[in-house]
């Protein structure tokens, strides 16, 4: 990949709390880890929770843009691994509502701004607001986060039913399946998500990568850490790292990473 | 109102419901900020339990563009908020019968204008749910998660807001951000009260329940309560996955029981009204509403 060419990928789920925000950082964190460099926007304005799920209590937020005027380079504060963060804001409830001309200025300074990066990953909020169309009209990637819950497939397809509804918008589309208790539930996830996308919305969906059900998640998110730093052995750990390679388009490694039953479960879904 | 619905509406008082004074209903907004810490399920099962204790129970879904209300009931409604809001049915139209005590009013899903409502439809639209609180004991109303301008008019319709929080920061803090909203947007500040989902235990409840009352009170200077808690409990997942409302699967779980004492601490022990015979109140309404009768 040239490194000329900074990646723009929004994640989203339409349903909140299915763990995007833990998945984005852990992603954003792997990827940093390897060397990339990552700039990671909270785009939940109203609600922000990245800096929270990394502990950091950064001074100021992207609330700050639209009333003190700072760029969102002065914004932008450093988390773990050289990772660059814009956090999002808590509570106020008027950035969500930018109004036009300030969309297009934000938009603006964030795509020059990130074009100095590898990667910018947003973390979408929850819901299927103007935000979905506001971020996905920079970001040429989605990546699609469901849980086997009906509830959650059911927002997934809602979210890409909005997206496949306006022409200006064409990302491709990634799905994460999370909470999954096996590798047959996460896959059978995919396929009746890529059945329903197909049928009803001429649409397509790559296959990033699942993530098992797990304590150690759950904990860590409790203790405000990122989960693949507090259990680097465990499965979950090891799925997300095997997403950042398929990411990366390195598919070998990926499948190195989830072992070989992964790829046995997989052929037969596929 | 048109002149018809004055009709119907006096016709359907003297049929069904004319015992019944039209303030006493209690509206309930159910909210958290963040999303998938419980609310929807958490707003199907008290529903329920109310029902079940014989008090009428209305249900909106307000998570307008990501309704999963009629998942969780596990009904598939031919009808939602999006066909009112469209113009094409009106309100009472679409109230759907989920058993003899509850009914729903479904959401509309996978629409993005619907989650942006203008403000005129939305002062239609609060109108026609006036008129509709006359038939009900309590309105339960299932907000969208975020801070969006349609969830905050809901919060201050309702006559209490029940803030569902779980142990976990991020829940805590977005619990938080709903009260920051509130004390900053709102004319009167709400009734609050925090109910905390996936406890291991009350004394874990009791402590975020403390956490957030005494931030409240401390940097925005409001007052929120304690409503009470939801132990942690895998059934729920399992009635969630199944399209099954837990409480009826499971109806000796931790998390039924917890239910069963929210729903208390509404009046559920002591039914208002008899039940009546025959067709309850809201089929009889509906069926003159919509001349199936």
């Amino acid at each position: 990949m040239s490194l000329s060419t900074t990646r723009r990928i929004a994640v989203g789920s339409g349903k909140g709390g299915v763990g995007k925000t833990t998945m984005t950082v852990g992603l954003a964190l792997e990827l940093a880890r390897m060397g990339r460099r990552v700039l990671l926007l909270d785009g939940d304005l109203g609600l922000g929770n990245v800096c929270i799920s990394l502990g950091m209590d950064p001074e100021t937020d992207l609330g700050e843009w639209l009333h003190s005027g700072l760029s969102l380079a002065e914004l932008a504060v450093e988390g773990p691994c050289g990772l660059m963060i814009l956090p999002g804001s808590s509570g106020e409830a008027d950035l969500t509502s930018l109004n036009q001309e300030e969309r297009h200025r934000f938009l603006a300074e964030l795509h020059e701004f990130s074009a100095s990066f590898d990667y910018l990953l947003v973390d979408m909020a929850a819901g299927l607001g103007t935000h979905v169309t506001f971020f996905c009209s920079l970001c040429r990637e989605l990546i699609l986060t469901a849980t086997p819950e009906p509830t959650s497939m059911g927002d997934a397809y809602g979210l890409f039913k909005v997206l496949n509804e306006n022409p200006d918008l064409s990302p491709q589309v990634w799905l994460m399946v999370n909470r999954a208790r096996s590798a047959w539930e996460a896959r059978t996830v995919e396929n009746k998500l890529r059945m329903a996308v197909r049928r009803f919305l001429a649409g397509h969906l790559d296959w990033l990568g699942w993530i098992p059900e797990s304590r150690e998640i759950q904990a860590a998110t409790r203790r405000q850490k990122p989960f693949a730093f507090e259990s680097p052995e465990s499965l979950a750990a090891k799925h997300l790292l095997s997403m950042v390679h398929r990411l990366e388009g390195n598919e070998a490694e990926a499948s190195r990473a989830e072992g070989f039953v992964e790829k046995v479960i997989g052929l037969i879904h596929s | 109102m048109n002149a018809t619905m004055t009709m119907n509406m006096d016709a359907i008082n003297q049929v069904a419901g004319a015992d019944i004074p039209a303030d006493r209903c209690l509206t309930l907004a159910v909210t958290s900020g963040k999303g998938g810490v419980g609310k929807s399920s958490l707003s199907v099962n008290l529903a329920l339990r109310l029902g079940a204790a014989g008090k009428k129970i209305i249900v909106l879904d307000a998570d307008l563009g990501l309704a999963n209300l009629d998942v969780l009931f596990g009904i598939r409604p031919h009808h939602t908020l999006w066909h009112v809001l469209q113009g094409k049915k009106r309100l009472l139209d679409i109230v759907q019968p989920i058993n003899r005590n509850v009914r729903l009013i479904a959401g509309g899903s996978g629409i993005a204008n619907l989650a942006d409502l203008p403000t005129e439809s939305r002062m239609d639209f609060l109108r026609s749910l006036a008129q509709l609180r006359q038939y009900a004991d309590v309105m339960l109303i299932d907000t969208g998660a975020g801070l969006s301008s349609n969830v905050i008019e809901f919060l201050n319709y309702a006559d209490e807001v029940l803030l569902i929080s779980t142990p976990e920061p991020t829940a805590m803090a977005d619990a938080y951000g709903v009260v920051k909203t509130l004390a900053r947007n709102s004319e009167e500040f709400p009734k609050v009260s925090v109910v905390v989902n996936r406890v291991a235990s009350a004394a874990e409840a009791q402590g975020v329940s403390s956490r957030l009352i005494s931030v409240a009170r401390q940097f925005l200077n409001v007052e929120v309560g304690y409503k009470g808690y939801v132990l942690d409990d895998p059934n729920v997942s399992k009635a969630v996955r199944a399209q099954k409302p837990f409480t009826e699967v499971y109806p000796d779980s931790r998390a039924s029981l917890c239910l069963s004492r929210l729903a208390e601490s509404y009046g559920a022990q002591q039914p208002l009204r008899k039940p009546q015979s025959g067709q309850s109140f809201l089929n009889t309404l509906v069926g003159l509403m919509t001349g199936k009768r």
